[in-house]
């Protein structure tokens, strides 16, 4: 706490916890009026040398899916695991209901984990395993029947009472960890990667199902994952982590159209980055016009509110392939219309990839390009040719990011 | 599928008669061993407690129940070794739970040279092994030492059942530990966090998951130990003072000095039945209501 | 002080041939002595190689040698080889190589056994090649009736009439037909004289200080036979008696001995009377020159009961299907020219049914009474009678006894 300490959390901490909720929210601009569910004020954690969270700033809203996602590595498993207790922070403090939690163990804290294997107790049945929390609060038997009644009814497996843990799906088995950690009205459900060990079409159903289900007993879920299709499909905010650090955070739209910073916009679905240099600011509608280190001009949005940039400073120009369009060189001039961008290349490779199509297109000015074409009329939508051919790429200036750092 | 399969049932049988006689070939040194060392041996002592002991000694073929209603009249030996072997299972599991656990889930990277260090001893002989405890509980040492505090100069720790009960949980801790710290290093570190997340402290934790998830261990272990206990004569012999009259001194004295080998046949055989009653209820015991869901020690075990 | 203390131990076993009754060497824990035993120096094994003799010479050296010995072995061709089964460290090496070099004997091989029983087991499992072999005399009707072993020409060893007759016909060989007696040893009183200041030279004695003054330090072996003889020999009966009404009064006199016994141990109780844990002991001779010659436990005295009581003898006996015989009848005629036979005695430490050789011994080994009992102390004692070992009436004796002393 004594060192390094910005002079955010400098005053947090001098304001104490009523101070600290107060800048957290500030910062996520997140507008809630209850108190979060879970704070995480400036919390660092180390293993001996490794620094896995660093100094991190979360504020976890009531009745919200939050999805921590990052590359394994990035300090999210970490998180989840100190919301747990099953590791302290080193530094920093964690609120739980706008309470500290510091020092409090595991069994004593009102959340429960959905862990990654789902850590069935293999010695005991479907209803045995479910009841477990309640039983270690001594709820009294008939009790214990009917809420593990319902909480299997509630992950669709009732009548699977008396069933083996160990001969059900793996769908099944997830549903019977997420019964067993929901039967104890957690005041937040922490899920470690809970879907990685299903296959793809189980995993996209149980997405569904778990976004549902989470509307439906309206408890605070914080879910890691390294999968950022997971992520977008259920969360209603997502936190981009890397090397113990919030890279970004927000709702989808908001993470996928405008992302900050370069590591976001390539984890978060893919981009082309062209490095480039800034040539002049609109400060009012927070738009750049750069030049590439090859000398295309393009105009885009710059992307964290945050920034400040000023002519001259290297910046990256982000575009989504799918923004880009591509059509066969016809011969005619390139005349761009206002406000597109318009290059001669040549295919270096085709994909096919059903529902569309995937080109790398190099291109003089801007190098190579990867543009996305959705084959809306079967093959047919197809360019046909091959590499070699030459081709025209347009995208209009509202694709371009300008991403600082 | 079906119709698939029959066209070809010449190839299929070929390949069942193939498979057979490979796990023939598999199970086939162990089965000569079981036979001429086990089944065999097993059948003649059976055959034998049925018979006359010849004038001079050993086995002359007969049929009586004589040398049963001898037995039963002289149950003590099998009541003393009882005993002995039950304390002793008990105390070897008191000792090897902690430990085994403290391996499987604490030693860390350690864990290789805790292991070594457990093992060692065990590279010498057996009975250095128990001779030493005699120099260490004897009077130049440990016990003289104790005697001097309580001012009892005859004090002894040798040739008292304390001493025959050190000397067993030290000379079969292993066959204890291992099975233990196999089951509890297998077990998922996750299932203890589950349970702690859902409330339980340490100890429920350890009631709840960890004993029950160790029990196939606890039970291996607990026979394995329990066997050689009940045969067990040498500690007694050395650490005891040979103050006790065992099953095991009983069947030396049948065999070797009155050459009855009928009698000693027939205690054999009970000795035998004894420690297949005794682990049966055993097994019996600790997994009564587990059975039931499918999760009996020595039944099904998830795949 | 502990360092010492497991020095002496392990000396202590190292010096004591692994006792007949032994229980570790029943349990076959001890292989021949190999375990504990191990630096004795002639344990088991091959001999050294010939090359390690002087001059290997055959028959010409042989035959001058045989001028000097009182023998007429020479008449016979005498093998290069000779197999020996025999109790871990019993024959002066010496004494083997000496013979080895006069006879012409390349290989005189020594392969070990713990027991007698073990002896029968292997004999029992087929093992053949040997010559001869040691066994306690009880075992010889055993042995004689299953074949292993053949009865002697004792024309051929003429060094047998300097042995004792004291020692022959006795139950085990009735006509003097399978064997020459080897060493012979008795069961006794051990006590350590610096504490029991009491003269024993009585069963009666040991028996009334054991129950009295000095319960709870007394230590038996843990061997039927010898501690029956203890009351029997008190009672004026044999020790071979399978008389009931007998057995019974025995009997009484070992209920009441119960309660005071500290240990029943045939393989140790030398080292509970070096500790003084136990002051008295009825055991043998076994470990007694190894006690005195400890400083410490110089005072040990070894008693045999003027009652009299059960003495033990190793005999040579030769195998029915010996591929050696005239070797072995060398060897036997050999190692009982007194000269060789006092060497021998010195060097295993008990007692040689051998006259003459006895007067080739120092006199600190001669005049031990422990090892050489007076004359009329030797008139009482007996030899184990093999056909009663296994009476029952005597096996429930000894059961009673055993599970009366409790845990």
């Amino acid at each position: 706490m004594t060192t390094s300490l910005t002079p955010d959390a400098a005053t947090a901490s001098l304001a104490g916890s009523a101070g600290a909720r107060a800048v957290a929210r500030a910062t996520t601009g997140v507008a809630d009026e209850t108190t979060p569910d879970v704070e995480i004020v400036d919390v660092t954690k180390r293993f001996g040398a490794v620094t896995a969270v660093d100094r991190m700033r979360l504020s976890i809203s009531r009745g919200e899916f939050y999805s921590l996602l990052g590359p394994s590595g990035c300090g999210k498993t970490t998180t989840l695991r100190m919301i747990a207790g099953f590791e302290q922070p080193t530094e920093g403090e964690i609120f739980l209901d706008g309470k500290p939690i510091a020092g409090i163990p595991p069994y004593r804290r009102n959340v429960n984990t959905v862990f990654q294997h789902y850590a069935l107790f293999p010695h005991m049945d479907v209803a045995r395993n479910v009841g477990y929390g309640l039983r270690q609060r001594k709820v009294a038997k008939v009790e214990e029947a009917r809420r593990v009644g319902e909480a299997l009814a509630l992950v669709r497996l009732a009548g699977y009472e008396r069933r083996r843990t160990w001969e059900m799906s793996g769908g099944q088995q997830q549903r019977v960890a997420l019964a067993r950690a929901l039967v104890n009205h957690p005041t937040v459900l922490l899920l470690d990667e809970p879907l990685g060990a299903l296959d793809l079409k189980l995993r996209k159903e149980m997405q569904l199902e778990l976004k549902a289900l989470q509307r439906e007993v309206g408890i605070t879920f914080v879910y890691v994952t390294h999968d950022q299709e997971e992520a977008l499909t259920m969360s209603d905010v997502i936190v981009v982590m890397r090397d113990g650090r919030i890279q970004q955070q927000g709702d989808p739209t908001e993470l996928y159209e405008c992302p900050t910073n370069r590591f976001v916009a390539d984890f978060l679905g893919s981009s082309n980055f062209i490095a480039a240099t800034v040539e002049g600011v609109d400060a009012s509608s927070r738009t750049a016009t750069v030049r590439s280190d090859r000398g295309l001009v393009l105009r885009g949005t710059v992307t964290d509110p945050a920034a400040a940039i000023a002519a001259g400073d290297a910046v990256t120009v982000a575009t989504r392939p799918e923004r880009l369009e591509v059509r066969p060189d016809d011969g005619a001039a390139p005349g761009a219309a206002p406000g597109w961008t318009e290059l001669a290349g040549r295919i270096r490779q085709g994909t096919y990839l059903g529902d569309h199509s995937e080109y790398r297109v190099v291109t003089d000015l801007a190098g190579e390009l990867i543009v996305r074409r959705q084959n809306t009329v079967g093959a047919g939508s197809a360019l046909g040719g091959g590499p070699g051919d030459p081709v025209v790429v347009r995208w209009h200036e509202t694709a371009n990011l300008i991403l600082v750092g | 599928m079906a119709t698939a399969l029959t066209p070809t049932p010449a190839r299929t049988g070929g390949g069942r008669a193939k498979s057979a006689l490979l796990t023939g070939a598999l199970l086939l040194p162990a089965s000569i061993w079981y036979l001429f060392l086990l089944v065999l041996p097993m059948g003649f002592v059976v055959a034998f407690s049925f018979g006359e002991k010849a004038r001079n000694g050993g086995y002359t073929p007969a049929f009586t129940l004589d040398n049963y209603g001898q037995v039963m009249k002289g149950a003590d030996p099998f009541l003393e070794s009882l005993k002995l072997a039950t304390a002793g299972t008990f105390l070897t599991l008191l000792v090897a739970l902690p430990l085994a656990y403290f391996l499987a889930t604490r030693a860390g990277s350690r864990k290789g040279l805790f292991v070594l260090l457990l093992v060692i001893p065990f590279w010498t002989s057996f009975l250095i092994r128990t001779y030493s405890w005699l120099i260490v509980l004897g009077r130049g040492n440990l016990g003289g030492f104790i005697g001097g505090l309580l001012g009892d100069p005859n004090f002894r720790l040798l040739g008292t059942p304390g001493a025959i009960l050190l000397g067993l949980v030290y000379g079969y801790l292993p066959l204890m530990i291992f099975p233990l710290y196999v089951t509890l290093e297998r077990m998922d570190r996750s299932l203890i966090e589950a349970s702690k997340d859902l409330g339980a402290g340490r100890w429920a934790t350890f009631r709840q998951i960890t004993l029950p998830i160790a029990l196939p261990g606890l039970v291996t272990g607990s026979i394995l130990v329990f066997i050689p206990m009940m045969g067990e004569y040498v500690i007694p012999q050395i650490l005891g003072y040979g103050r006790t009259f065992l099953i095991g001194n009983a069947l030396v004295l049948d065999f070797l000095e009155a050459r009855n080998w009928p009698l000693g046949s027939a205690k054999a055989v009970v000795l035998i039945a004894t420690m297949l009653i005794t682990i049966s209820v055993y097994v019996w015991f600790v997994n009564r209501g587990r059975q039931a869901r499918g999760v009996g020690v020595l039944g099904a075990r998830p795949p | 002080m502990a360092d010492q203390d497991r020095d002496a131990f392990m000396a202590r076993l190292a010096r004591t041939k692994v006792n007949r009754r032994s229980f570790l060497a029943a349990a076959g824990l001890i292989g021949g002595g190999a375990a504990l035993a191990a630096c004795t120096g002639s344990t088991g094994g091959t001999q050294a190689p010939a090359s390690a003799e002087p001059s290997a010479a055959p028959s010409t050296v042989a035959s001058a040698a045989e001028s000097t010995a009182p023998t007429a072995a020479a008449s016979y061709a005498i093998e290069d080889e000779l197999w020996m089964l025999n109790w871990s460290g019993y024959v002066d090496p010496g004494n083997m190589e000496a013979f080895k070099a006069e006879y012409g004997v390349k290989n005189f091989q020594y392969d070990i056994f713990a027991n007698n029983e073990e002896l029968l087991a292997k004999l029992a499992g087929g093992a053949t090649g040997y010559d001869m072999s040691c066994p306690t005399a009880e075992f010889i009707p055993q042995m004689a009736e299953q074949g292993y072993i053949q009865k002697l020409d004792f024309s051929r060893i003429p060094n047998f009439q300097y042995i004792d007759k004291a020692v022959l016909s006795q139950k085990w060989d009735p006509n003097n037909e399978y064997h020459v007696p080897k060493d012979f040893g008795t069961t006794g009183i051990l006590y350590r004289s610096k504490i029991v200041k009491e003269p024993i030279t009585s069963w009666k004695e040991f028996y009334d200080l054991s129950t009295g003054k000095y319960s709870g330090k007394v230590v038996l072996v843990d061997s039927l036979g010898d501690v029956l003889a203890m009351p029997l020999k008190m009672l004026g009966f044999s020790i071979n008696t399978i008389d009931q009404g007998e057995l019974a009064q025995a009997q009484k006199l070992l209920t009441d001995l119960a309660p005071h016994i500290l240990a029943l141990d045939s393989d140790t109780y030398q080292d509970k009377l070096a500790s003084e844990e136990a002051v008295l002991c009825l055991g043998w001779t076994g470990p007694l020159l190894a006690l005195r010659q400890d400083p410490k436990t110089a005072d040990t005295k070894y008693v045999v009961p003027s009652e009299g009581t059960m003495f033990w003898l190793d005999t040579w006996v030769m195998m029915a299907d010996a591929p050696h015989p005239n070797a072995t009848y060398a060897w036997f005629d050999y190692v009982e020219r007194p000269a060789v036979q006092a060497k021998e005695t010195e060097y295993t430490g008990y007692g040689t049914p051998n006259l003459e050789a006895k007067k080739l011994l120092s006199p600190d080994l001669l005049n031990d009474p422990s090892i050489f009992p007076p004359e009329d102390v030797m008139k009482n004692l007996e030899g184990a009678d093999p056909t009663v070992t296994d009476n029952a009436d005597r096996i429930a004796v000894w059961t009673a006894f055993k599970s009366s002393i409790g845990g």
